[in-house]
């Protein structure tokens, strides 16, 4: 992301627009290409060698240049510091000290030429190996292969981020998603402790509107001073992955309290393309033959992948994997916990302890379920016995049908 | 209050900041004004600092209630060695436990606000979390701690997660877990608490349900007047106490003021000039007016908008930054370091390039926000038990780290902060006995940097000491 001195908006009417560079603004296409060739021949470079080939050829005084700059210091990989040299460092400081104590010098030019025959070196270079371990001194190890054009939109995302740091909320809007789309944005916002308010519900009609939703955090309903900015701002990368999409947020960038925000609109028609990796659209293979063989072995329930969200209250959301249908009974969902999802795990049975959900079983993986306080948790569940199923790579059709039955009739 | 609803419970649940409150009626608000209904969540729902007040209120009232929020524990903190409280420490103690444990105490530094601290922990008995500004702050917390009590201390920051029930935190990291264990201290001690009015800290103290709160500070004043989040979220403040009466007390040392004009050389005199007509030409040109309070805002914006006001931005800071590094000045600190070779001494920069050119130029150890952790560390035992005699430094040790030894300070360069320099003061100020400090100003002679510390020398820590 940019720092807040790179952020250039600008403001009418309200409103708030982030700048944007068109991918075909010549100047900043050559200005990118040109500042991204360093990094051809950039191993064992430091950052200020880097950046006085930048300003020698004349790019320093050009737009954007202190934004790329950022951008793609952000993206290196640097080397370690050499850690021998924190030794020498100290033996220096200390012969320098007993130097400086025994002998009066007339001025510390001669003090340096002293100290710099004690150790056989010229004073220059010893100076300037002083502190040659600092942040600013290491040397490129690896930079990732980016494009003018990724480099470009990495800016107008970043200009978009930059202004989401100020915002109070976000209202979000989805048409025609599919469920994986709808899947992955929940997930995100999970992962992004943020906190959903369902405006308008999904009414799955291709190409209206079928989900809005307005994202802010748990304190933001009081008058709290907690901000949830970067959460949003670290969010809208996840946005630029979906089809169709709409959002708007209001933007504080006033420092008095009582000024009223400003609102920023974007839309996909904004162009800009995500960093982030897209998992929209793939199915996992697992999820594939769990479905063709529970069809094949039931003829009472379906599974199909659920595209649904469930409110459980209490500021709980699930967004279940998948969903069993039956003739005469309602659907059942069901929500599936791998090893890495033990806090989610933790989150939700605490929830439906309190507000236990009628049409809801959960999936628990075994190397999840073999971690002592998860254990322990699930075995004095009273709404897990009833309603939960443990797997090793997936649940089998014969286990979920077990589960469904001995639910009885809901 | 109607029976039925008194026989109704009201629970009270801690959730990521913030109180949950079931069973709560329009009624309740007497016990807490702060409640909102959170449509989202179908839930009621209170600042997490709001729990003193509605549990005390529900008390006092009789009213039934469950509380699952408070997750803090009792905790041992009987002090391994005794403690003598000074007759301010004993005075300011009272002045907080009288104000109901919470609040905040002024004090300057070397005037024991740490020990303070400790006696405050050792009457509250409740699991404790220290918030501090800085790395070296949180060290020495642990150190000061491990000596008084016999529980293990946690760490949060620099690396360090290790969460006890007394833990100490940066600023920085403890806003990034207070939501998650906001429940799990009944005391909170903010260490330089001046800090906590920044939009991003509040949340620490908003987000946690302590009802033991103190803040310490020997620079509570702010210029945006954020004081007034610090009474509303931490008390009303219990005590305060001058540096110049602390001085002239024997809590702190003695000292001096020595201010030294520094003479520009001709050529860096050339240059200055040039640079600072540059930039005042385009401050008049546009209008600019620095007395008033978005002055220096509007100077940034306008500078942004062309390339002339481009140059002018560079020009003032070209100008500053001849003023500040002066090369007379490095000769006057050769001088310095020379003339008080066996006494500990801190120089301080404004900015980390001077403090590596005479780290470089004196081969001296140089402490910044970049120096490792494990190497500040060192670098300030080696300061305390006398193996290095001159430290540099540009920022970083400006608040609360104790050096008692130093006796010398050198401000080679400095912003026009007061509280910048009263902070930097104190680094020399610890009481020993014959001990006489002094604080060496280098001044560029003629230049901003003058007027700068002429008005910062308003304070009252820059009257002359007897």
């Amino acid at each position: 992301m940019l720092t807040k001195d790179l952020i250039k908006t600008r403001v009418r009417k309200g409103r708030v627009y982030p700048d944007k560079i068109e991918v075909n603004c010549l100047e900043a296409m050559e200005l990118a290409t040109d500042m991204l060739k360093v990094f051809g021949d950039a191993e064992g470079k430091t950052q200020k060698e880097i950046e006085l080939i930048w300003e020698q050829s004349g790019h320093s005084l050009k737009p954007w240049y202190a934004a790329f700059k950022k951008l793609i210091l952000d993206m290196i990989d640097w080397q370690e510091p050499d850690e021998s040299l924190e030794a020498k460092r100290w033996s220096w400081f200390k012969e320098a000290q007993d130097l400086r104590s025994e002998t009066l010098f007339e001025g510390f030019e001669a003090f340096q030429e002293a100290f710099a025959a004690s150790q056989d070196r010229e004073f220059k270079d010893l100076s300037a190996e002083l502190y040659g371990d600092l942040p600013d001194k290491k040397c490129v190890s690896s930079f990732p292969k980016t494009s003018a054009s990724e480099l470009l939109n990495r800016y107008n995302c970043a200009q978009v981020q930059g202004l989401l740091i100020k915002a109070k909320y976000m209202e979000v809007s989805l048409f025609g998603a599919s469920t994986e789309e709808r899947r992955q944005l929940f997930r995100a916002l999970k992962f992004h402790q943020l906190v959903a308010e369902v405006i308008s519900p999904m009414d799955g009609v291709q190409g209206k509107l079928d989900l809005k939703v307005r994202l802010s955090g748990p304190l933001s309903v009081l008058e709290s001073p907690q901000t949830y900015g970067s959460r949003l701002a670290n969010f809208f990368p996840r946005i630029l992955l979906l089809k169709r999409w709409k959002f708007e947020a209001e933007i504080d960038l006033s420092t008095a309290p009582s000024k009223k925000g400003l609102v920023l609109q974007l839309d996909e028609a904004c162009g800009i393309k995500s960093h982030y990796q897209s998992f929209s659209g793939y199915i996992p293979e697992e999820f594939k033959s769990f479905v063709e063989s529970f069809n094949r072995a039931s003829d009472s329930w379906k599974v199909s992948f659920a595209d649904t969200l469930l409110t459980l209250g209490k500021q709980s959301y699930c967004f279940p994997d998948l969903c069993f249908s039956h003739a005469q009974k309602e659907s059942v969902y069901m929500e599936l916990f791998h090893k890495w999802h033990k806090g989610q795990l933790e989150h939700r049975l605490r929830t439906l302890e309190k507000n236990p959900a009628r049409n809801l079983l959960v999936g628990v993986a075994r190397n999840l379920f073999k971690v002592p306080a998860v254990k322990n948790n699930l075995n004095n569940s009273s709404w897990f016995n009833v309603n939960g199923v443990l797997f090793s790579d997936f649940p089998s059709a014969k286990s979920v049908l077990t589960a469904l039955s001995s639910r009885g009739s809901i | 209050m109607q029976a039925e609803d008194k026989e109704r419970e009201i629970v009270i649940a801690y959730e990521q900041g913030s109180l949950v409150i079931e069973g709560w009626q329009k009624a309740d608000y007497e016990y807490c004004q702060k409640v909102v209904y959170d449509k989202r969540t179908l839930q009621y729902r209170a600042p997490a600092y709001c729990y003193r007040e509605l549990i005390t209120k529900l008390m006092e009232a009789k009213r039934a209630f469950k509380d699952e929020a408070r997750q803090y524990e009792s905790i041992d903190t009987t002090l391994k060695s005794k403690i003598e409280p000074r007759p301010h420490q004993s005075k300011a103690l009272k002045a907080w436990e009288e104000a109901g444990y919470r609040g905040l105490v002024s004090l300057p530094t070397g005037a024991g606000k740490t020990i303070l601290a400790v006696l405050c922990m050792a009457l509250v008995k409740r699991s404790t979390l220290v918030v501090v500004p800085t790395i070296d702050l949180l060290n020495q917390w642990q150190v000061v701690l491990r000596k008084f009590f016999s529980i293990e201390i946690g760490a949060y920051g620099g690396g360090e997660k290790n969460l006890r029930p007394i833990t100490v935190a940066t600023y920085d990291s403890a806003r990034l877990i207070i939501e998650r264990y906001g429940h799990k201290f009944g005391f909170l001690v903010f260490d330089e608490c001046h800090h906590l009015p920044a939009p991003f800290y509040q949340n620490i103290a908003y987000a946690s349900l302590a009802p033991y709160r103190i803040g310490l500070s020997a620079t509570l004043e702010r210029a945006d007047g954020g004081e007034s989040v610090l009474f509303d979220l931490l008390g009303p403040l219990a005590y305060s106490g001058e540096i110049k009466d602390m001085s002239h007390g024997g809590v702190l040392a003695p000292y001096d003021v020595v201010q030294l004009e520094i003479e520009l050389s001709q050529t860096e005199r050339i240059h200055y000039e040039k640079q600072r007509a540059v930039y005042l030409n385009f401050v008049k040109r546009n209008g600019i007016n620095f007395s008033q309070a978005d002055g220096w805002k509007q100077f940034i914006i306008r500078s942004s908008r062309s390339k002339e006001g481009k140059l002018a931005m560079a020009a003032y800071r070209d100008q500053k930054r001849l003023a500040q590094a002066a090369s007379g000045k490095l000769q006057k600190v050769w001088e310095l370091i020379n003339a008080h070779g066996s006494e500990a001494t801190i120089i301080f920069t404004d900015d980390n390039a001077m403090a590596y050119l005479l780290g470089n130029a004196f081969i001296l150890p140089v402490l910044t926000h970049k120096t490792k952790a494990k190497e500040r560390k060192r670098m300030l035992e080696s300061f305390r038990s006398g193996e290095l005699k001159t430290l540099v430094t540009s920022k970083v040790l400006n608040e609360g780290v104790d050096v008692p030894e130093a006796r010398v300070g050198i401000v080679v360069s400095g912003s026009g902060a007061v509280r910048e320099h009263v902070q930097r003061l104190g680094r020399i100020l610890r009481h020993s006995p014959g001990k006489r400090a002094v604080l060496y100003e280098l001044v560029s002679k003629n230049t901003s940097e003058q007027s700068v510390n002429n008005r910062r020398r308003q304070h009252s820590a820059y009257q002359r000491s007897d």
